[in-house]
Order: C-alpha cells, then structure tokens, then sequence
C-alpha cells in the first residue's frame, strides 16, 4: 500500500559524473559568433557528440548585447552539443534562452566545467589552452601533456591526466580521475573534480602551491616539510589528504654520491 | 630569411633592454644588418642605452600611423656599420601600439634587415604582446632569483600560445634563455638560484650567463651597448650569447666562483 515500504521498482535514482561544457560568450553579434564559432569548432565530426553545454553570459563585455538564441543553439546541435543550461545574462537573455528549453544554472557547473572557446573575440581568458593528445587506446576523457605547464596554464582534463615534464609554480593541473606528474610539482594540482574521491596524484617531486583530491586540499605550508623533493602519492583517506613517500626512487635518494 | 627576435622577461629591471642593446650590437658586429626597436612606448629607455637619445626625430608610432616614413624614424648607429635604431615614442601610451600597424612595421623592416631586435616593455599586457607576437624567436631574460624565473615562466607560456605562430599554428617560436645579473659567489653561498635551477625549470634552450658587472652600468651611463667594449665580462659574456643564438659553440663562462685567496679567506673569516 505505502510505496515506500516496499522495495522501489518504479524508478532508481543513480548518479554519473558528465563532461559539461561551457561556451562563454564575451562579445559581438550572432552573426560574428556563428562564424567564429563554425571556423573554431571546424566540421562536425561527432568529437562533441553527446556533451552537454551551458551557455556561458556572465563575462558578457556589453552585458545588453543581443543573443539570437535559436540560431547559436542551432549550431551547436549540429555539432551533435546538448545546450541544456544558461549563466549569467539579463533577464531578456534568460526569457530568450527559456524558450529555447535552457534552465539557469548556478556557477558551480561552469567554473568547473571545460572551456570550448572563447567565442567572437580575440583570447581575453587569462587561461592558456595546450593542444593535448586523447591517450592512445584510452578514455578519450583522458589527456597527456609532453611540456613542461608554465606557470598561468591551466590543464583540464575531464578523466586521468598525465603531465610527461612539470608543472611549474603560477601553473594549474585539473582532472576529474587521477593526476600523474613525471616530473616536479611545483604548481597546483587538483585531481577528482568535486567528486571522485579515488581519483590520486603522483609526482616525482612535490613543491606544490597546492594539492587537492575531491575537493579537500592542502596548501604548500600544510604539508610535512620531509615530503618535499620526495617522489610522492597523494589520495584521500577518510575524508583526509594522505601524502605517502613512494618506493626508493625519490630524486634525493637517486643521485649518487659526490 | 630575416628573423624577428622579442626580448622578453615579464618582471621588469632584469636587463630586458640592455640585452636588446648588446645583442643587436653583437649580432652588427658580426656583420649581420640589423636594427633594434624599442616597444616600451611611454617609458623608452633603448636611445639612451643606444646613446641616440639626442637624434630621435620620428619614432615606432608614427611610423605605425603613417605620420612619418620609416627612413625618418631610423637612426643610424654612429660606431657600427650595420646597426639601426628605430626608437619608442614617450609620449603615447601603448594602446597605440596597433598589432596590423605593427606587423606592417616589421613586414617593412624584414625587407631590409637580416635581424630585427624588439625590445619588450615589462609585464604581459598590450606592448608586450606587440613586440613579441610576430616573433621568429625569443630571448628570455632572466636574473636567477624565483619572482623572475616565475615570470619568465609565465612569458614562455605565452610565446607557445598568443604569438602569430602559435595562433596560426606554424613552427613554434624558438625560445632561448638569457641568465643576466649572475654571481656564482651568491650561487654558491644559496643567495641566487644557479643556472642549471633556472634551466630545469624553464625548460628551454640555454645561450648562457651574463655575469653581474660594474661594465653594463657604465655602458648604460654612457649610452654605449655593452658588446662594443669585448674586453669587459659582460661584453664577452653577450658576444659568446650572440655565437651560441647563431649556431656555434662555445663553452661557458663566469659560471664559476672565484676561487678565494689565503688572505681573503682570513680576512672575511
């Protein structure tokens, strides 16, 4: 009789981590933005197919610029996006973009989701974008990165991420799995997203600005000072960051005697 | 096949300008035709390390708005043969620096010179993205101490992505790392990051060391490039940078701490 007292099956309730990405729109007319955004994006070729978008106004330059919602959504459906969230704009932009079956969406889902483009404008993003190569027979969520990440890069990768050089001091590593830094660690390195709390960091050197598994972080003052230089894994133990000492290889213990 | 050459550090007061000087006069002194350009419009300072101060008529600004020719603007070095100046104005401000004016500017002077030295203002805002952004190459200054290797760091970042090269995806610019203001004494006592720290963390082509040195203060007084007089350190020092940026070998120098006497030892004991 009570539904709740018998076991549910008429629905279940589970959650999946998506890739959502954000199109942050900064100026110019529908018409620029289409064509920046066709020559940007390329032919579709199914890359983006399935991803979810938000559209991004809140560093709209002229905060009352026009946008022809219909048209943008338009084109992004032809690349196969699912534009299902707005952020930021005026209350025209909001209505507009209602219509059109897009919800207002909190800032959390944007600032943490992956930039496509800076649409219509020359880059005014602080960020820095590094062409990055999909694992080979991997996860296409994946990404390695052969170069050193110079510090005001930022790295996003929606699975694991491999950095085969360092990321330097004033540099931003992200993944939603796990970080691996064959090389020091001299930046921030945030691995599992909000959420992944198995995701790990290694590195062969940790000098980090700061660590983050899940969302729980440590900052360089934070942590052992013994660990420093060390060749090191970082995950997360009962909602703790745990920083462990990896095998013999530390580059210390490496280095023959003089 | 003439090469544009950004001279770039981020933080200001590493020796951004001197290095301009000195490697346009060692790149003339080899016998290359080439002029340097100063981009630091608004706070210019290339003419009077060039010792042209007195002869600027016309500058980089006017000729980007087409108020004067680029022969008015160049001046022509009084000691060396292939050496040109194209000086900054001092009084506009950066956003006058236009990136088409700027590129027709360089695409002028690649007709004309086999090098073409731009001299960086400090920081990474509009007059240093003018100078470097139509980079072949790049030389990045550095002083051995972490807030400069961090901006140097930051520059490095930049030349891979907001260059022309980078932007229309041809062959990256090439970067190479200047060390200047370098005393091995302070290395060696932990005072000054060594050069093989810089080098690890830059991660990019080393051309060398430029040692700290009473001779670029008074090569800058007396506005003469430190590369005219080989005889100081820093003069050699910059030659052997401009022979390493051309392809040759040479090994290095002023990376050593000078070895103390007995009485030196006892007396600063």
């Amino acid at each position: 009789m009570v539904a709740y007292m018998t076991p549910n099956t008429t629905f279940e309730l589970k959650a999946r981590s998506h890739k959502v990405l954000s199109l942050r729109i900064l100026k110019g007319d529908t018409t620029t933005i289409l064509s920046r955004l066709r020559a940007h994006l390329g032919e579709p070729n199914g890359l983006f197919r399935d991803s979810l978008l938000v559209i991004d106004l809140s560093n709209l330059e002229d905060p009352h610029t026009a946008i022809n919602f219909p048209a943008v959504c338009g084109l992004l459906k032809e690349y196969g996006l699912i534009p299902f969230g707005l952020h930021g704009g005026n209350s025209k932009h909001v209505l507009d973009a209602t219509e059109m079956g897009l919800q207002p969406v909190p800032a959390s889902l944007v600032s943490a989701t992956q930039g496509v483009a800076p649409a219509a404008a020359e880059p005014v993003t602080e960020t820095q974008t590094i062409a990055a190569t999909p694992a080979a027979g991997g996860n296409e969520d994946n990404k390695t990165i052969s170069k050193t990440v110079h510090s005001g890069q930022r790295i996003v990768a929606a699975g694991d991420l491999t950095i085969l050089a360092s990321v330097n001091s004033g540099a931003e590593v992200i993944a939603g799995g796990s970080i691996h830094i064959y090389g020091a660690l001299r930046g921030r390195a945030l691995a599992g997203g909000s959420d992944n709390t198995e995701a790990s960091i290694f590195c062969l050197d940790l000098e980090p600005e700061l660590i983050a598994v899940a969302g729980e972080y440590l900052v360089y003052d934070e942590i052992d000072g013994n660990l420093f230089g060390k060749t090191t894994t970082i995950t997360l133990q009962d909602g703790k960051l745990n920083i462990v000492k990896l095998g013999i290889l530390s580059p210390d213990e490496k280095q023959s005697p003089e | 096949m003439a090469r544009v050459i950004a001279v770039t550090s981020g933080k200001g007061g590493v020796g951004k300008t001197t290095t301009s000087a000195a490697f346009a006069a060692g790149l003339a002194k080899r016998g290359f035709k080439t002029v340097v350009v100063d981009f630091d419009v608004g706070l210019r300072n290339l003419d009077l390390i060039m010792g042209c101060e007195r002869r600027v008529v016309y500058d980089l600004l006017n000729v980007i708005h087409n108020e004067g020719s680029l022969n008015q603007a160049l001046i022509k070095d009084k000691r060396l043969e292939n050496l040109y100046i194209l000086p900054a104005s001092q009084t506009r401000d950066k956003d006058a620096l236009t990136l088409e004016g700027v590129e027709r500017v360089l695409g002028e002077l690649r007709e004309r010179f086999e090098y073409i030295v731009c001299d960086s203002p400090a920081g990474i805002e509009k007059g240093a993205i003018a100078a470097m952004y139509y980079a072949d190459d790049a030389l990045v200054v550095t002083n051995p101490e972490v807030s400069s290797v961090r901006d140097s760091d930051r520059i490095v970042g930049m030349l891979g992505s907001k260059t022309y090269r980078a932007e229309k995806e041809l062959e990256p610019v090439k970067e190479y790392l200047v060390i200047t203001r370098y005393d091995p004494n302070r290395v060696e006592i932990g005072e000054m990051l060594s050069a093989a720290d810089v080098q690890e963390i830059l991660s990019i082509p080393f051309l060398g060391v430029v040692p700290e040195s009473q001779a670029v203060l008074e090569a800058s007084n007396s506005g003469i490039p430190v590369t005219m007089d080989e005889e100081s350190d820093a003069g050699s020092a910059y030659m052997d940078v401009v022979a390493r940026y051309l392809g040759e070998e040479r090994p290095h120098r002023f990376m050593q701490a000078a070895k103390k006497g007995f009485f030196s030892r006892l007396f600063r004991g």
